[in-house]
């Protein structure tokens, strides 16, 4: 019996060993996996994210909003690609929104998302976002999520090293990733050296509309600009943008733009530049661009053509423009918050370097130059280059901040994230991504504060991460906290088009401005109907104006005849709602557009052209009441000529 | 002004208070409105709580078949020239300082206040049940009839999802501080006349004794003893000492004065007052007092001891009832006061 009892105690004390060492060997092979990770990214029903991300659409032209740590998606802003869904870009008042000087382009490619600052810090007032193929530079309102302005960048091609914000929102930047003949004309290819210019655009914002203005052009030589970030604290005053292709290659760039071991980060001061132009030493260029505003108060956009731009050629301008050597075709041209390091991610190197910006302050002041190009001097790497961080991975693209002296930076090559000590260039931890990470964010990161609570990694490739959905597969973001030592990965979801690059901002700066309807007796839209009484019909030759308001459930009027084949008819349709969240949508059969989605107090315009005689319905398409279905009207269509009088009603008066 | 005629002023001019907030308020709570939606109704209008909150009761009730909520009602041109003329008068009331009147006043106010309440449940009651015919939704009540949208008086209560709430504002809030100082006018009036009979008292006994003194007057039903924390409320054994620095110390008995006095720790004594029993509420000189201790006269602190101004008036009781007759001195002695 004692025996027996001591085997069984013996095989107690066996099985709880196995059960503690297994345990331990979980938590050591899975890291995150076995904790609370569930719980960290967990936001109960009901209850709203701690921070917004705005995440770049990339490819889509578009800008999704989601809600970290929860990464739920909420509202995808229309930005340069049309989306029928809300209308942009099909309904009259926005269609002005997509011109430009090539005739509307209903599409783009947005990459870098920015949002407005006061005093280096995120305000939550505005986010900025480029668009890289015909090249513009949008600003979303983020009271009412709405692009309220896209201006396009002349000169520029390939949009890229845009769009970073300086400290106070003083300019918004557009620097061209491809350099192209300036002014455009007729020439050889071949002709590419010292014809082709690479123009950086200053955009001003003004404080209280937020309307940008072409401020000025530095016109820089022919290289590939890549990315850009402007200085902060002490280096306030400067923009850094990188540059590849300084072997002024045409062809063949993969091989032949990678020669030179050693590219340029330029640094431009834009301090300098504000002199010049306030001093009138600039040259003004005839060109051609297209500034289109929404005007909340008309809820319609307008589009002005600009013809002129002033230009800054830096080889004329000593102490306009430097040239800091970095290794191997920088991508990422990074500013750490204090202002004092200029990360360069030498894309096809495996190392980074940390430009100083004391050392380059003194280097320029003892003109302690390694030559020039095209007048722009060039500093000493070994002056300038404050450390390197060695062995990181391969290909380093990106880097961004915390508020504790950290750099983060991604790796595409080797797919991981990489956090390493500012001043000390140490190795600190390391963490894979799934797969080929592009940009990487941390809310606040491109400011003197960020909120270094939370990193979002963007992906550029999922391939088996998520349910197969044929050959196209979503991108990804992965959510990592960063509040401890090492990163733990804690959410990881599918985006909108190209998840290319993202801001962030605590929720609490954002959300108490809202917009929650417009209001009607404030709609100026020279269209608008502000009560039933006051909905008509009108003709004028074959043009119609129908003006129309909706409220629920029903359209006013919700039955009209005397309509034409032929006709040209437009329906103004306001939104006599006055509270929040009861948008109406509108469609009517065979209209060649998309629907209206009108929110309350706002008013938008279709054009139908009624092709066949009948009587046409039309609806609501969004769900917006009990008797949503029931919202619904006619339009009677007699033949060309018919002498059907005009009549309008909602029943029957 | 007498203390009084303010309570009365005050409560009038409370009521202009109508003119300045609303007089109620419903609110309606529904999980798809998560800011609440509202109504203040004023003396003289409606008003959204929040911006637009009538327009959005209204497309939500027309459902149901409800009416829009009027713009105006007769009801908001009468409202305010009765309580202009009510403020009127509360204010020459208060003037007038007539004691009845103010509860007058208050009356006039509760039969109005009623009726108008009455009014607000009939409108009430018409909203929730007047509906129209071809109203798109219909839902029936438990009995199968149809259902009705009545908010509540004041209180809460549950309108298919939505809770109704009706509560008073503070234009109502004031408006009732208002009637409940003209019923403290009413009540603080009487006793300004007891006061003043009291004063008057003791200043005709003043000059009859020739001496200059400050007693007090008893508040009787309110003023409690000294000794014993008692409410004073026999005028025919009440008690009172004056120090030498002026305050007054006052008992429901004598014989709590003369308790008080055996371990007296307090500035000296200048006068000791005792309430005449032939004249109640009159206080007397107790030095110069008769006293008498008969169980016939039960006194409040069950010493059976009384005292007179007059040694007739003591005479003259004495044959009704037997007792000790006693002198200050000897009283002194009794209550082994030093």
């Amino acid at each position: 019996m004692k025996i027996k009892m001591h085997i069984l105690f013996k095989a107690f004390v066996i099985t709880a060993l196995l059960i503690v060492t297994s345990c331990g060997q979980r938590g050591n092979q899975s890291g995150a996996l076995s904790s609370n990770m569930a719980e960290r990214s967990f936001v109960p029903p009901g209850e709203h994210d701690e921070y917004y991300a705005f995440i770049s659409g990339g490819y889509s032209g578009q800008l999704s909003v989601y809600g970290l740590p929860s990464g739920r998606l909420f509202r995808v802003v229309p930005v340069f690609s049309v989306d029928a869904e809300k209308g942009y870009g099909f309904n009259e008042e926005t269609k002005p929104m997509l011109n430009t000087s090539f005739g509307p382009v209903p599409w783009d490619d947005a990459h870098h998302p920015d949002l407005s600052q006061t005093n280096g810090k995120v305000d939550g007032r505005w986010c900025f976002i480029n668009g890289n193929n015909t090249p513009r530079i949008a600003r979303i309102s983020l009271s009412s999520f709405e692009t309220e302005e896209i201006i396009e960048i002349p000169n520029s091609a390939g949009n890229h090293s845009s769009s970073f914000v300086t400290e106070n929102t003083e300019y918004v930047v557009a620097g061209t990733r491809f350099s192209v003949p300036v002014p455009q004309r007729d020439l050889p290819i071949d002709e590419y050296k010292g014809n082709f210019k690479g123009a950086l655009t200053f955009l001003s914002v003004d404080q209280e509309s937020g309307e940008m203005d072409l401020a000025f052009q530095v016109m820089m030589p022919g290289f590939n600009f890549d990315l850009a970030h402007p200085g902060r604290k002490k280096s306030h005053g400067w923009m850094f943008f990188s540059t590849y292709n300084t072997e002024e290659a045409n062809t063949l760039l993969e091989v032949n733009a990678s020669q030179n071991d050693k590219d340029y980060i330029a640094a431009i001061n834009w301090k300098k530049a504000e002199e010049l132009i306030a001093n009138g030493q600039f040259e003004t260029m005839e060109t051609e661009y297209a500034h289109n505003i929404y005007s909340e108060s008309t809820h319609m956009a307008t589009t002005t053509m600009k013809k002129e731009v002033k230009i800054l050629d830096p080889s004329k301008y000593p102490g306009l423009v430097y040239f800091l050597p970095t290794p191997k075709s920088p991508h990422g041209c990074d500013v750490d918050p204090s202002g004092e390091y200029i990360i360069g991610s030498g894309k096809l190197a495996a190392a980074l370097t940390a430009h100083s910006f004391t050392k380059m302050l003194d280097a320029i002041e003892n003109e302690k130059f390694d030559g020039e190009a095209y007048g722009i001097p060039v500093l000493n790497y070994d002056d300038v280059v404050a450390g390197v961080v060695q062995g990181a991975g391969l290909g380093p693209l990106h880097t961004e901040f915390d508020a504790k002296g950290n750099a983060y930076t991604t790796f595409f090559i080797s797919s991981e994230v990489v956090k390493w000590k500012l001043g000390t260039w140490e190795v600190l931890d390391r963490q894979p991504t799934y797969y080929s990470v592009g940009h990487l964010m941390i809310p606040g990161g491109n400011s003197q504060a960020p909120f270094g609570k939370y990193l979002v990694a963007m992906n550029k490739i999922t391939k088996d991460r998520y349910l197969p959905t044929g050959p196209e597969l979503a991108h990804s973001a992965q959510l990592y906290d960063i509040s401890g030592d090492k990163m733990e990965l804690i959410l990881d979801f599918p985006t909108i088009g190209e998840p290319h690059y993202a801001a962030g901002a605590p929720a609490d700066l954002i959300k108490p401005n809202q917009t929650k309807f417009y209001k009607l007796e404030e709609n100026m839209h020279p269209h608008a109907t502000k009560s039933e009484k006051d909905a008509r019909v009108e003709r004028n030759g074959n043009e119609v104006h129908v003006y129309m308001t909706t409220i629920r459930s029903h359209f006013a009027p919700d039955n009209i005849e005397g309509i034409k084949v032929g006709d040209k008819v437009y329906f103004h349709i306001t939104n006599l709602e006055q509270d929040y969240d009861v948008p109406h949508g509108v469609s009517m059969i065979g209209a060649n557009t998309s629907e209206l989605l009108i929110m309350p107090g706002q008013t938008e315009t279709f054009i139908w052209n009624p092709k066949k005689e009948g009587v046409w319905p039309f609806y609501c398409t969004d769900f917006c009441s009990a008797l949503h279905q029931e919202m619904q009207g006619y339009v009677r269509v007699s033949a060309k000529g018919a002498d059907v009088p005009l009549k309008w009603s909602l029943d029957g008066e | 002004m007498k203390r009084s005629q303010l309570y009365m002023l005050v409560g009038a001019i409370l009521l202009s208070g109508l003119f300045l907030w609303p007089l109620w308020n419903i609110t309606l709570e529904a999980p798809q409105y998560p800011d609440a939606i509202g109504m203040d109704i004023h003396i003289n209008k409606f008003e959204d709580a929040n911006p637009n909150d009538i327009k959005n009761i209204n497309i939500m009730n027309h459902y149901v078949g409800m009416k829009d909520i009027p713009e105006t009602i007769p009801e908001f041109s009468i409202f305010p020239k009765v309580a202009l003329g009510m403020i009127i008068l509360g204010v020459i009331i208060a003037f007038i300082g007539k004691r009845p009147l103010y509860i007058t006043w208050f009356a006039l106010m509760l039969v109005l206040g009623t009726m108008a309440m009455y009014d607000f449940y009939q409108w009430e009651y018409d909203y929730g049940h007047d509906l129209k015919e071809n109203a798109a939704i219909k839902f029936t009540d438990d009995k199968g009839q149809p259902m009705a949208y009545q908010p509540p008086l004041i209180g809460s209560k549950m309108i298919l999802n939505f809770r109704a709430i009706s509560m008073p504002r503070p234009g109502a809030y004031l408006m009732f501080l208002g009637m409940a100082l003209s019923v403290l006018a009413f009540i603080k009036a009487k006793k300004e006349q007891v006061s003043i009979q009291a004063v008057a008292a003791l200043l005709v006994m003043g000059l009859i004794s020739g001496c200059s003194f400050d007693p007090q007057p008893i508040i009787y039903g309110q003023d409690a003893c000294v000794y014993c924390k008692m409410t004073i409320v026999d005028k025919q054994h009440s008690a009172q000492v004056v120090t030498n620095t002026g305050k007054a110390f006052k008992y429901d008995a004598i014989e709590c004065m003369l308790n008080d006095l055996k371990e007296w720790e307090r500035p000296e004594v200048k006068y000791y007052l005792v309430a005449d029993y032939t004249n109640p509420g009159q206080l007397a000189d107790a030095i110069n007092a008769h006293y008498l201790i008969s169980e016939s006269i039960p006194s409040p602190m069950g010493e059976f001891l009384t005292a007179f101004e007059n040694a007739n008036d003591r005479l003259e009781t004495m044959e009704d009832v037997s007792g000790q007759s006693l002198s200050w001195t000897e009283l002194k002695a009794e209550f082994d006061v030093p």
